[in-house]
């Protein structure tokens, strides 16, 4: 598995800072397993079959997901914010499932999982996990991404 | 009058953002109703008319392409478009097939739900009829040519392209400084007397369509810009066809003279109707399956 199928992801989720919340952001590499306090999983599935995280501070994911939806972040609930960031996993997915199916790696999307912080590092536990960063400035956000 | 808009997803975060967005785009004066699925969705439309149905594709219980089914099978014309993450070539074409008239894919702006649905409603209430038989429209006449309306242009792309195509009247034409096709239409009689200017997308697209080139393959090459024969050659087929654009039925024949594809510069008769034309129509076009892109025409020079 190599570096570049990460890129995609981190691309979409680019993609998705300036479209639904018009702020940019900037991918920086990452190689440490990201420590979460809220994240969202995406199954990837097909052959290889793989998985998208997304790993927030409960502050970074309050902020980005309130201006996403154009609630002040004291008014989101905490479904709201599961809600939000199991969005944006759709959304970063979606983006990179047509980028990849170009290369010739497909995959299908099902329904966003919302996972407790502690819970990110045993879905990456074994596997070989591509990582990157988004900093923006409503707070960083991780990327990982595993194909099996 | 203000319309009834249902918004169908699963995701309560993605309805806030589609209405959201829909205020952005300028429709906020209107009534929005909420479901969370297809089953949802069928029982709110049982008790109030809706004019617009915003649905996601994957839900549970009831998906969209399943909701569409049920309400096109019940007969209900609603106007229907999809809010959705994936958008191949495949699910739109399925999306069109099953009576849905556009697909918007997430990430989406505020500018691309005000064009689609501009464009949908642009005669004050667009509604779905399987068994629309267009009739001709033609533009309007200027001194013995026709300058194209939105009308005159779905009109035409509809009936060569076998899809219902789209075109809404837009305050900005093609943007000239961008990648653009171009092509200069004469008369036996007279010479020149019009140019057609299109971003390359839509070239791409609506001669992709012509010649049945997969919307995939034309979308990887508007991305590496590197441009095969075959879909240099449809675009060139299809200024053939916008000259037909220009057309009085009973009046001279305008043909093409010249067609220039992505051209560092212009020629100087394409150049003088670019600078002084007597009329300009400009229009954003949706070629379903492929994609949307603006159109302008360039009618008389000012002697």
């Amino acid at each position: 598995m190599t570096q570049h199928l990460i890129e995609p992801f981190t691309e979409g989720a680019l993609e998705m800072l300036v479209t639904m919340l018009g702020i940019e952001g900037t991918v920086v590499s990452a190689d440490e397993v990201p420590r979460a306090e809220i994240a969202a999983s995406m199954p990837l599935e097909g052959q290889p079959g793989g998985q998208l995280l997304l790993g927030f501070s409960h502050e970074a994911a309050t902020r980005l997901v309130g201006e996403m939806l154009g609630m002040e972040p004291d008014e989101l609930e905490e479904d709201d914010l599961a809600d939000g960031i199991g969005e944006m996993a759709n959304i970063i997915a979606g983006f990179a499932k047509t980028r990849l199916s170009e290369a010739g790696v497909h995959f299908n999307l099902a329904l966003p999982e919302i996972l407790a912080g502690d819970e990110l590092a045993s879905h990456m536990d074994g596997k070989n996990v591509l990582l990157g960063k988004l900093q923006t400035e409503y707070g960083d956000f991780d990327v990982a991404v595993w194909f099996a | 009058m203000p319309m009834n808009i249902l918004i169908v997803d699963d995701s309560k975060a993605m309805r806030m953002i589609v209405r959201k967005t829909l205020r952005q785009a300028g429709f906020g004066a209107h009534n929005f109703f909420m479901a969370g699925d297809g089953l949802e969705a069928l029982e709110i439309v049982k008790t109030t008319p809706m004019h617009l149905i915003l649905s996601d594709w994957n839900m549970p219980n009831m998906n969209g392409i399943e909701l569409l089914k049920a309400l096109r099978d019940a007969k209900s014309r609603v106007v229907f478009g999809f809010v959705t993450t994936e958008g191949t070539p495949d699910m739109r074409a399925k999306a069109m097939a099953t009576g849905a008239q556009f697909v918007i894919v997430k990430p989406f702006t505020a500018e691309q739900f005000e064009e689609t649905l501009v464009s949908v409603f642009k005669s004050g209430g667009a509604s779905y009829d399987p068994g629309d038989q267009q009739s001709i429209v033609l533009g309007k006449e200027l001194n013995g040519v026709l300058v194209p309306t939105a009308e005159s242009v779905a009109t035409l792309l509809t009936a060569v392209l076998s899809r219902k195509v789209e075109a809404v009247e837009w305050k900005k034409g093609v943007d000239l400084t961008d990648k653009v096709c171009v092509g200069l239409f004469e008369s036996d009689e007279r010479g020149h007397e019009c140019v057609c200017v299109t971003d390359l997308p839509l070239a791409a697209f609506t001669g992709g369509a012509l010649t049945m080139i997969h919307a995939e393959s034309i979308q990887t090459e508007l991305k590496t810009m590197q441009l095969s024969q075959a879909l240099k050659d449809s675009i060139g087929e299809m200024f053939n066809v916008f000259a037909r654009l220009f057309n009085l039925p009973s009046g001279r024949r305008l043909k093409l003279a010249e067609v220039a594809i992505v051209p560092s510069s212009f020629s100087p008769t394409v150049q003088a109707y670019l600078e002084n034309p007597k009329e300009i129509a400009q229009m954003v076009v949706n070629v379903p399956g492929y994609g949307r892109g603006k159109l302008s025409a360039y009618v008389g020079i000012n002697e």
